[in-house]
């Protein structure tokens, strides 16, 4: 073999293990689902904001004087309500609870349970990956305003894969129905899908009870931590209800 | 005459200034005008002005904004102020810039019909907790307030109050004279919404058999989840999978064996 032919070789050679090496990282990113696509959720209720202060008047609250002393009354209407204990209870009664939740282009089909929290203060997830809870302290779905909070256990060592396994792979655009113990079956389209840090997770605004009407449902995502058995990331999906 | 004025000034503006809260937001107060007097629906005035017309006993107003400053407040039998001789009187209550407060319109322990300004608790609840107020504003000895028959709240006296917070859900409570099981009201259910503040009010009076229960609901003082733990198997790892990094460590290493040969090759001619 000549000098000139084996260069030749050797520099193909060392070509080839280059593309081999960046290959097959572009390709494995490339087939993976996207862990962000669509309009964030602060993105969203910040539109919801922007929107609705432009079109409701700021009431005129008149500014107090500083010296206090017999300030203005405006004696616009003034609500008054029963006290007694039925009364308020009868009035205070939350709306339908939601019992289920599919996402066809997924193969989400969950039943859904009431949760609440953990002692350490964090939000119970049911033990079996195949339900998943919906926060019932905070709104439901046939509540006009704020979030209705879903989440559930991407996989779990006892049961594997769960409910919300293939949630990363949704796109935007995708449907999500939400039926409720009423039998009402309440229509989301998905607008927006994030992977943030659990430690940087933005409970305030995804455990937000006003602003617009929104669906937000969290699994688990990113690397996976053995040691500590937890993911480092939370997916959060946000998709907005269908009129 | 039974709802004789009193000079509540003194009493009306004493704990106001003591209460004010020390995270003031805004120059405006939240006010709510709690009606415990039975059996005289009524007309309330602040400053000369009509706030609330017909205001019947046992009901609770929503919330109102009011500018921090300076209050004369009068309560008349509805449609006699506010010229007349009010039922209740009281000057100079000072509302703190940013204070909650509720507006009470009472009798004493003794029956004398009063105005007493409650500072309500707003701090936040923890998540999945609810706040319980109880306010004893009833011509009525001490009483002992029970929930599941078991007494929560001790020996209350007029007018004071006592709070705690706990887990959401419903209470049957109960008011028996302090140290007995008497029954002066109820039981009745209390139905606590996460991240409020129920506040119940025992009012009216012993002698004349008008106990009741009268509630002020407070919202909004929810917090949030600290977190959301959903998975503990690792099966959709997002770590570059041993697969590809083996590959891409296996092609680097190809090329730089055929690197070092390259530049043997070369140093060879």
């Amino acid at each position: 073999m000549t000098a000139r032919r084996r260069a030749i070789m050797w520099s193909t050679l060392g070509v080839v293990g280059v593309a081999v090496a960046m290959l097959s990282v572009v390709a494995w990113s490339l087939a993976r689902p996207d862990t962000s696509a669509g309009v964030g959720l602060a993105t969203l209720r910040e539109q919801a904001t922007a929107s609705s202060s432009a079109s409701t008047s700021v009431p005129s609250s008149p500014a107090a004087p500083s010296s206090a002393a017999d300030p203005t009354l405006s004696t616009s209407t003034i609500v008054t309500r029963a006290g007694d204990p039925e009364a308020v209870a009868e009035a205070a009664r939350p709306a339908a609870p939601p019992v289920s939740i599919t996402v066809d282009s997924v193969g989400v089909d969950a039943q859904v349970d009431p949760v609440g929290v953990e002692s350490d203060g964090s939000m119970t997830i049911p033990a079996s990956p195949s339900r998943v809870g919906w926060y019932q302290f905070g709104p439901a779905p046939a509540d006009g305003a704020g979030n209705t909070v879903i989440a559930g256990h991407v996989d779990t060592a006892a049961e594997g894969p769960g409910a919300l396994f293939r949630l990363r792979e949704v796109n935007i655009g995708d449907q999500i129905t939400v039926v409720d113990a009423e039998g009402v079956s309440h229509l989301f389209e998905v607008a927006g899908k994030e992977t943030v840090v659990k430690a940087a997770l933005p409970v305030e605004e995804i455990f937000a009870r006003d602003g617009r009407p929104l669906l937000v449902l969290i699994t688990c995502g990113g690397e996976f931590q053995p040691e500590l058995r937890s993911y480092s990331d939370n997916l959060v999906v946000t998709a907005l209800p269908v009129a | 005459m039974r709802f004789a004025l009193i000079a509540a000034t003194a009493l009306v503006a004493l704990p106001l200034a003591v209460a004010a809260p020390a995270a003031a937001s805004g120059s405006n107060a939240s006010v709510t005008v709690v009606h415990g007097v039975p059996g005289l629906t009524v007309d309330v005035y602040a400053n000369g002005e009509e706030l609330l017309a017909d205001f019947e006993p046992g009901t609770v107003t929503d919330p109102v904004s009011l500018p921090a400053g300076s209050y004369d407040l009068a309560v008349f039998a509805a449609g006699e102020g506010p010229d007349g001789t009010p039922a209740i009187e009281a000057n100079d209550v000072t509302v703190p810039a940013g204070a909650n407060v509720s507006v009470v319109a009472h009798l004493t322990a003794s029956g004398d019909p009063v105005l007493t300004p409650f500072v309500n608790d707003v701090t936040r609840v923890a998540a999945g907790q609810a706040r319980l107020t109880v306010r004893h504003t009833a011509a009525a000895p001490a009483v002992d307030i029970r929930a599941g028959g078991a007494v929560a709240f001790p020996a209350l006296t007029n007018p004071n109050e006592a709070k705690t917070d706990l887990a959401t859900g419903t209470v049957e409570a109960d008011v028996v004279l302090a140290g007995t099981s008497t029954v002066a009201i109820g039981p009745a259910d209390l139905a606590l919404a996460e991240g409020t503040n129920t506040i119940v009010y025992a009012y009216g009076s012993a002698e004349d058999d008008t106990l009741a229960l009268a509630v002020q609901t407070i919202s909004g003082l929810h917090s949030t989840p600290a977190g959301v733990p959903s998975g503990n198997a690792g099966l959709v790892d997002d770590q570059l999978p041993l697969t590809v990094g083996l590959l891409a460590v296996g092609g680097l290493m190809v090329a730089a064996v055929a690197g070092v040969r390259l530049r043997r090759t070369a140093r060879q001619n």
